[in-house]
């Protein structure tokens, strides 16, 4: 999936994307297409998740070297 | 300034204010509340102007002074809360009267930072001399002005330095601040596995909702088709059997019932005819 698109995007797409389905608004040919792009959402969402390690830097240093 | 008067017949010392100067934290004061009104009036601090923060901020900015403190509690609510998230820290003076440039500079550069889309702005508590620097016009305009979302935690709950209302979310202590800008890791996933449920079931869920609907008017069609020919003069003739078709499946005498579009007729057969 595109990297571009956030977390939230993704998330809010999915939930969208199950209220569309469970609200029996979309046509059974087009069903097919939704799940399978929430599925892939769902994946997105799990794997930044996952995947995602937290860091912690510090910017100080270029600060104080920048100060005359 | 005023006049010392002595009443020596009543034993009283009197000082006697002629005129009101501001001065020292008073003249301060009226500098900030003057400040307050012209920002205010060009809207800097209207609800309006305020961004939503991002529910799982890529990269956060923390921008805060050299104590220990702030800065510890910040980061620790941070990763307990979320431990994938990505801290980037500027520190600069938060006090004294460097503090606002370098707090501005610092705004400014973290903004560059590859990924940042939400910045806390922090400082422990202190005098309010301590804090002036976060009422700086300098500051003000550029927490208003930042391209990303800012959250002040300035001071403590009773302070509000003009960057508060400048931000776009301010936290009474560097730990709310963390509340505000990462969302809790277990209700994501909590959030997630839900979403997960219900997308897996939806499918059925709609097909029944199809086939109900389908049924429906399967129902509809028929009643109306049957309806429809009676109205048109026909009848439809039942003995115990069934429907009768033809005359030879019946005797007469035999009893037989007529349906027609309006009421209908329990009859007997007279006589049959090929």
């Amino acid at each position: 999936m595109n990297d571009a698109i956030t977390f939230e995007e993704a998330q809010r797409e999915l939930e969208r994307i199950v209220s569309q389905l469970e609200g029996g608004r979309a046509s059974l040919e087009d069903a097919v297409a939704l799940w399978e792009r929430g599925d892939e959402l769902y994946r997105y969402c799990l794997g930044k998740l996952d995947s995602a390690e937290g860091k912690i830097e510090e910017l100080g240093s270029r600060i104080e070297e920048a100060r005359p | 300034m005023g006049r010392p008067g002595l009443l020596a017949a009543r034993g009283e010392f009197r000082l006697r204010a002629l005129t009101i100067e501001p001065l020292g934290l008073g003249a301060l004061l009226a500098g900030i509340d003057q400040l307050t009104r012209r920002l205010a009036g060009e809207g800097l601090f209207a609800s309006a102007r305020k961004r939503p923060l991002p529910l799982f901020p890529r990269r956060i900015a923390l921008v805060t002074g050299n104590e220990a403190a702030a800065k510890r509690d910040f980061v620790t609510a941070v990763t307990a809360r979320f431990p994938a998230a990505q801290i980037v820290i500027a520190q600069t003076y938060v006090q004294g009267p460097r503090a606002a440039p370098d707090l501005t500079t610092a705004l400014a550069d973290i903004v560059r930072e590859p990924g940042v889309d939400v910045i806390v702005l922090t400082r422990g508590g202190g005098s309010f001399e301590d804090l002036l620097p976060f009422s700086d016009e300098r500051l003000v305009r550029a927490v208003a002005g930042c391209p990303v979302p800012v959250v002040s935690a300035v001071g403590h709950e009773q302070d509000t330095p003009l960057c508060d209302l400048a931000a776009d979310a301010r936290a009474s202590t560097p730990t709310a601040a963390a509340r505000l800008v990462v969302p809790d890791e277990g209700e994501l996933r909590e959030r997630l596995r839900a979403l997960r449920g219900r997308l897996d079931r939806a499918p059925l869920l709609l097909v029944e909702r199809k086939r109900a609907a389908l049924d429906s008017v399967a129902g509809r069609l028929r009643t109306l088709s049957h309806q429809s020919t009676l109205a048109r003069g026909y009848a439809i003739v039942r003995t115990d059997t069934g429907i009768l078709r033809t005359s030879s499946s019946v005797a007469p005498g035999e009893r037989i019932d007529v349906e027609l579009a309006e009421g209908g007729l329990a009859a007997r057969v007279e006589e049959t005819r090929r």
